[in-house]
């Protein structure tokens, strides 16, 4: 358990994670924009301009969209563990593998569409 | 005892270090998925595969008529053009490869294309432009207006109608389109229809009004190197 990634410690680990890379996605997403990018601009003291804040946005896509992922199954296994379901094929073969193939998608979108 | 329950307790695929192998594998795979077909068909000549040219704008895609379709040289001009389809393409042609970037997002809408067309200095030659004449103002069909410093008028920049060796698509300012190399996308105007010789230098465009630079020469900006297939 202590090196599976839902042990306690990686949860916190990837819990953070994505709540910093959420961060820096909300704050390039406004300084990415031609209405508020102004605003970031100033906050920063030049630091975000809008071609920089634009592509630390759209650099952070793909880690934010892994930790998201991984956080949500992390989540809903452990909301089924609540609920008496100790399925360990689910959560050993099952799990990984969908949450690999939905980052591999979502990848696959963001570098076509985003 | 710790030790038995331990070897008891099998990992699979949650295992922290088969996930990372795992998301490694799904992350390439996206990434093959999306560069190598286009990789190998950039490749193939350095261009940029029509279907793939971003399309920027700020309304829908005007019809055109091409028998009603006239581009007009107007303002400052000594002899005002009002010229076909027929008049522009019987025009001496020159030819220009140019990487065409919207200045909103570089690293992503970006393209490779090579444009046949009539240089607008021999438009403006044509038009016998006037000395009070400092800025040309280009006008689309679907409303949009850039403009371009009389000044750094070069005989690169091109009033468009063939877009690699075809008729320019709908979606990409058919039947002619404005071409400033070595500028943001933002000035080359789609579906062009009139070209106004103005003698005011405080005139600014859709975008330019907007706070976008009038002077939009992308910096460290390099054409396109084509190979020989190219």
């Amino acid at each position: 358990m202590a090196s599976t990634i839902y042990s306690r410690e990686f949860q916190r680990v990837s819990a953070y994670a994505l709540m910093i890379l959420f961060f820096i996605e909300f704050i390039t997403g406004i300084g990415a924009s031609p209405s508020t990018s102004g605003l970031v601009n100033k906050l920063t003291f030049g630091l975000l301009n809008r071609i920089i804040s634009t592509e630390i946005h759209v650099a952070i896509a793909i880690p934010l969209t892994y930790f998201f992922i991984l956080h949500m199954f992390i989540g809903l296994r452990n909301i089924l563990l609540s609920k008496g379901i100790n399925n360990q094929f689910l959560y050993k073969i099952i799990f990984p593998i969908i949450s690999n193939v939905l980052f591999g998608i979502a990848v696959y979108l963001l570098l076509s569409f985003f | 005892m710790q030790r038995k329950d331990r070897r008891k307790e099998t990992n699979f695929l949650e295992s922290r270090r088969r996930f990372l192998l795992l998301s490694i594998l799904a992350l390439g795979g996206a990434f093959t998925a999306k560069y190598f077909p286009s990789l190998f068909k950039e490749y193939d000549n350095g261009l940029t595969p029509i279907d793939e040219i971003y399309v920027v704008q700020i309304g829908g895609t005007p019809d055109i008529n091409l028998d009603e379709w006239r581009l007009e040289i107007t303002g400052e001009v000594e002899n005002p053009l009002l010229l076909t389809y027929e008049d522009l393409i019987k025009m001496p042609v020159t030819q220009v490869v140019e990487t065409l970037e919207c200045v909103s997002d570089p690293t992503f809408l970006r393209a490779n294309i090579i444009w046949t067309g009539i240089k607008l200095s021999y438009l403006l030659q044509q038009a016998k432009v006037k000395s009070t004449a400092v800025k040309l103002i280009f006008y689309g069909a679907d409303g949009y207006v850039s403009d371009l410093p009389l000044k750094y008028l070069n005989d690169q920049m091109i009033v468009a109608y063939l877009l690699d060796g075809m008729q320019i698509p709908k979606v990409h300012g058919f039947p002619a389109r404005v071409v400033i190399p070595g500028w943001w996308g933002y000035k080359h105007v789609k579906w062009v229809t009139k070209i106004e010789v103005s003698n005011d230098p405080n005139f600014l465009g859709y975008w330019e009004s907007l706070g976008y630079p009038d002077v939009a020469i992308i910096p460290n900006y390099k054409p396109p190197e084509l190979n020989n297939n190219g």
